[in-house]
């Protein structure tokens, strides 16, 4: 009965419109007046002990630092770069336009953003060149949601803060599956582009003309070198990585590269405050929601009942990740993490998989609900910068969804991707 | 009543925006310090960690005025303009019930911490202080949904994008945030 007022609460509030966040508190706080299960001074304990964390300042931070570097000139002159190196291959709008993103993503915390700044970039130029419409505006959504995979990203951030994993350690691992999702969706467009002729650039670069767009790109390319190479020399922790990289963004956006002045400084910063607010909200509210889960042994039930189902490692694994898959689709990336992670955690590493896989497991596929229709925010973003219906772009996206599934089994499935660097360097 | 008007707009705002920057000095001082003058800081974390706790809450309260907050809209579309209304009311009295519930609690947590004078780890400074943030940033979300709720109720019969937020006295850069 405690279960059903604490999930059947939130789902109906939710569903009422309510905040996502407000209505995991009143979930929380309906249960506590029900059952009694813990006290009411714990819950408002916690709104203020969740919150007293320094990695979640993480995220604030983060935020900033993209939005700082977002403005404008960096993803202009990062599209430069990656039209140097791949613009003249076959297909090489759609190479340029993945490539681009991954940069962006090496830089910002979160996805949609880059579907906004790439994707108003690119989608005339490849309607220029004769690239499906329904085609472009499915792989901006999809490369943008590779922006959550690569580290900095902020679910990561949360999962780490959720779980009590170091953030270090799933940035590490974050690495190289969100560069295999990326390659992927790279091969899957130059096939594409084989099929339909679509050619790329006239123009070669010179090695000479490349190390000149480089070097424009130069205080932009240094962002993640900076922030990933601090954290994992152990020079900063993530927190103060963020906040190097916010105070970089400053420095960048004010004096070098002018984008902004700092009579706008005070509204940039304001909106990321915003944003991180609105989502953050749920880390506070849920106080309560683990200690109540785990009083109430529903992790331990549920691992009991997906073991009863399946003996099978693989079996197993294929569930974990078709349930999030679903959820990913339908719930807020955060509220999600927040919810299941200490529902899951216990039953994968009950298979033998460690908390930082999963992590990185978890990550990529709720970035991959946020492009899977009927719900997933990165296509309202894309339908409005390519100006394309929901229903044209829901029925493109489905094979990018095919391809990054694909990844994201290769990535369960082979844990050394994920682990490899992890293992290698905080040993 | 020219001042009210703004303060109606960004009080929060301007909270926000001075911890949120301050904040980022802080830590990347407390970077500079230790690397580059080998001298740790005992403080700047956690008077960071303090003022984040300000910012989140005030956050809140300002993601109400704006209308900010991330909801699931799948049953609000399936409804007419007056379903939508109505709802949207409800929603509005159900958070406003959980911030008094809130507001109630969380001041009571900070009195007892209060009588108990307990002091923070590096500056010493007293810890109810840090747990008057909730209490404070809640109060403050009450006012804004009883500032909405009165503006939705006198303003049923306008279009839904006039009735859902109210709109900035300037229309100038914070409205876009």
């Amino acid at each position: 009965m405690t279960a059903i007022i604490l999930f059947g609460g939130f789902i109906l509030f939710s569903a009422l419109t309510v905040p996502i966040g407000i209505s995991l508190g009143l979930a929380v706080i309906a249960t506590i007046f029900y059952s009694g299960i813990v006290d009411i001074t714990f819950f408002a304990q916690g709104l203020t002990t969740a919150m007293d964390s320094f990695p979640l300042m993480a995220a604030v931070f983060f935020i900033l630092a993209g939005d700082l570097m977002g403005r404008g000139g960096i993803s202009k002159r990062l599209l430069k770069v990656a039209d140097a190196f791949f613009g003249r291959y076959t297909g090489g709008l759609a190479l340029v336009t993945v490539a681009a993103c991954m940069f962006f993503a090496a830089i910002s915390g979160t996805g949609s953003a880059t579907v906004a700044a790439i994707g108003t970039m690119v989608i005339p130029e490849m309607m220029r060149k004769g690239y499906d419409r329904g085609f472009s505006s499915a792989l901006i959504a999809s490369s943008g949601s590779i922006g959550a995979m690569i580290p900095p990203s902020v679910t990561m951030v949360i999962y780490g803060v959720t779980t009590g994993v170091s953030i270090t350690a799933i940035f590490l691992a974050g690495i190289f599956p969100g560069i295999l999702v990326g390659l992927s969706l790279m091969i899957y467009s130059y096939i594409v582009s084989r099929k339909h002729g679509y050619t790329g650039n006239d123009k070669a670069y010179t090695t000479r003309e490349k190390l000149q767009i480089i070097n424009e790109a130069k205080w932009s390319l240094l962002v993640p070198i900076i922030i990933l190479g601090g954290i994992y020399g152990g020079i900063f922790t993530p927190t103060e990585a963020a906040a190097v990289a916010v105070i970089y963004g400053y420095i960048i956006g004010m004096f070098v590269y002018k984008e902004f002045s700092i009579k706008e400084l005070p509204e940039i910063i304001l909106k990321s405050a915003l944003i991180t607010s609105t989502i953050l909200v749920i880390i506070g509210t849920s106080s309560g929601f683990g200690r109540i889960l785990s009083l109430e042994r529903i992790p331990s039930m549920i691992a009991e009942s997906i073991v009863a189902m399946s003996s099978s490692k693989v079996v197993v694994f294929l569930l974990v990740n078709a349930l999030l898959l679903v959820v990913g689709t339908f719930m807020e990336t955060l509220a999600a993490v927040i919810i299941l992670a200490p529902i899951l955690l216990p039953v994968v590493t009950a298979y033998g998989m460690s908390p930082v896989h999963f992590g990185i497991i978890m990550v990529i596929n709720l970035a991959i609900g946020f492009v899977t229709p009927p719900l997933g925010a990165n296509l309202f973003v894309a339908c409005q910068v390519a100006d394309i219906s929901f229903e044209k772009i829901s029925r493109a996206i489905v094979p990018l969804i095919i391809v990054m599934v694909a990844a994201l089994l290769i990535i369960t499935f082979v844990p050394q991707i994920s682990m490899f660097l992890p293992n290698l360097i905080m040993n | 009543m020219k001042l009210l008007k703004w303060l109606d707009d960004y009080f929060e705002a301007i909270f926000m925006v001075i911890l949120l920057f301050v904040m980022s000095i802080f830590i990347g001082l407390q970077v500079f310090m230790r690397y580059v003058m080998q001298n740790s800081l005992a403080w700047s974390e956690e008077l960071s960690r303090y003022m984040y706790i300000y910012m989140l809450y005030l956050g809140i309260s300002y993601g109400v005025r704006t209308n900010r907050h991330l909801r699931i809209s799948v049953i609000q579309n399936l409804l007419k303009e007056k379903g939508q209304k109505v709802l949207s009311l409800f929603s509005d009295i159900l958070f406003l019930f959980f911030s008094v519930i809130v507001v109630i609690n969380s001041t009571d947590v900070a009195m007892s911490i209060a009588n108990f004078g307990q002091i923070t780890a590096s500056t010493g400074m007293p810890m109810y202080i840090v747990y008057m943030g909730v209490p404070i940033g809640f109060s403050l979300v009450i006012l804004r949904l009883l500032q909405n709720i009165i503006h939705k109720v006198m303003h049923f019969k306008a279009p839904v994008e006039d009735y859902m937020v109210r709109k900035m006295h300037k229309d100038t850069q914070g409205a876009e945030a």
